[in-house]
């Protein structure tokens, strides 16, 4: 059965049932197809950063602040899977402490093998968020490549968050996360150290053409976090950003597209054993599936 | 299967929870982490929103005979019959019939292998698919030996 704005399930998350709610996104990561007119754009705040940076728990301090003043959020913290087992150890709601659970949602999601590539039905899981009530939609991921933005990618404003000793925008910079980040959060700023690292941060910046404002705030100890609001509230569609950001995120989903082919490990087989070029298999998937 | 790994009450050990993490991790499963010190009324509040289908708690802390009950209780209280509650830790054998007759069906004792609740899940599995009882509050007697 098709999943519909008529479908008991959303009626019940629309009226507030959490249960119902877990059950549709359980549905549509599975992979089933929603059909919910969109009546709203959904607000969406993607974050990323270095693991250690502190995104999960400058998130709860983001998502406690929005509660707070009567908005719905909603976090979807996406993880990576095994590749192995296939399987996901999903952590971040442990950093979970300020904001009240009763009041945010909070769902973690595993990659499912797309290696930092957008997991499957994450735009729906968004949509049916936003159509359901939730005001403020918070999509996390760890940020150690250009496969893992582009989780981030599908939302429409993002923040970086670094902090003292990681020297990362550099690495970011070469992932192309500067191009499509709104704001940068230099994270921790009661550690010593902290000046130096917004220092270290905008010098780093200082080659990039419209470097995106980069803001000082402690997640432990809440200073900052408002200025960082206010500075997430007044974000304007950038239009150099959202090309950015729909660049990568349809590639993203061409890619995963590709690996999901059936002919796909025939082809490689072929091009690793020297039977055909690369180019000649990139014709034939072509040919077989008018371009996927 | 999605399976939510819980600290409940005031216990800071999380050690051993972690390495049960770590090995369903590796057999497979989609494994939540609650962290530390989360009241039974949070612990089903996260399993509903993670819509897991098992629920582990990890206790060393003595509060089983409590804290446990409270777990099974609200889960039911909120509809969440089908869903597996299985303990890890230390729980002494005078303990271990109340839990079972709350709906627990593993008790996991010091010196169990990793293998071991990797192979509850697997048997979970099994009987979802038969369409046996395995929730909490799906009654039955049957329980992991």
């Amino acid at each position: 059965m098709e999943l519909n704005s008529k479908s008991p399930l959303f009626e019940n998350a629309k009226n507030g049932d959490r249960r119902s709610l877990a059950k549709l996104l359980t549905r549509i990561e599975n992979g089933e197809e929603i059909d919910i007119p969109t009546t709203k754009a959904p607000w969406v705040l993607g974050v990323t950063g270095p693991p250690g940076a502190g995104k999960s728990t400058l998130i709860d301090r983001l998502a406690s602040h929005w509660s707070e003043n009567k908005q719905r959020v909603a976090i979807l913290a996406v993880d990576p899977s095994s590749p192995i087992s296939g399987g996901a150890l999903l952590g971040d709601r442990a950093r979970m402490v300020h904001s009240n659970p009763a009041q945010v949602y909070f769902r973690s999601i595993s990659a499912r093998g797309n290696h930092g590539g957008i997991p499957n039905g994450l735009e729906a899981m968004i949509q049916a968020l936003s159509e359901s009530g939730w005001d403020r939609v918070i999509i996390e991921t760890v940020g150690v490549g250009q496969g893992e933005y582009a989780v981030i990618s599908v939302a429409d404003r993002i923040l970086l968050v670094d902090g003292p000793d990681r020297g990362d925008v550099l690495q970011a910079e070469k992932a192309g996360i500067l191009e499509i980040a709104d704001l940068i959060a230099c994270n921790k700023s009661d550690l010593p150290g902290s000046l130096k690292a917004m220092k270290s941060i905008e010098d780093g910046l200082s080659y990039s053409d419209n470097p995106p404002p980069v803001i000082s705030v402690s997640s432990l100890t809440g200073d900052g976090i408002e200025n960082l609001v206010f500075r997430i509230e007044a974000l304007e569609p950038d239009l150099g950003k959202s090309t950015a950001r729909a660049k990568i995120s349809l590639e993203s989903i061409m890619i995963s597209r590709i690996r999901r082919s059936p002919l796909y490990d025939d082809v490689i087989q072929d091009i690793s054993q020297n039977k055909i070029t690369s180019k000649q298999g990139a014709e034939r998937m072509e040919e077989n599936y008018g371009g996927i | 299967m999605r399976v939510v790994i819980a600290k409940a009450g005031l216990d800071g050990h999380d050690r051993g929870a972690k390495i049960i993490a770590r090995a369903m991790r590796d057999g497979g499963h989609e494994v939540i982490y609650t962290g530390l010190r989360r009241t039974p009324e949070q612990i089903v509040a996260i399993a509903r929103d993670e819509d897991a289908s098992a629920i582990g708690i990890s206790t060393l802390s003595g509060a089983h005979a409590r804290l446990i009950p409270s777990i099974c209780q609200l889960l039911r209280a909120e509809g969440m019959d089908e869903v597996t509650v299985f303990v890890g830790g230390i729980i002494p054998d005078i303990d271990r019939g109340p839990l079972y007759d709350c709906g627990v069906r593993a008790i996991f004792g010091p010196g169990t292998s990793v293998n071991d609740p990797i192979r509850f899940l697997e048997n979970v599995n099994e009987r979802i698919q038969q369409n046996l009882p395995v929730g909490v509050g799906q009654g039955g007697t049957w329980r992991w030996s």
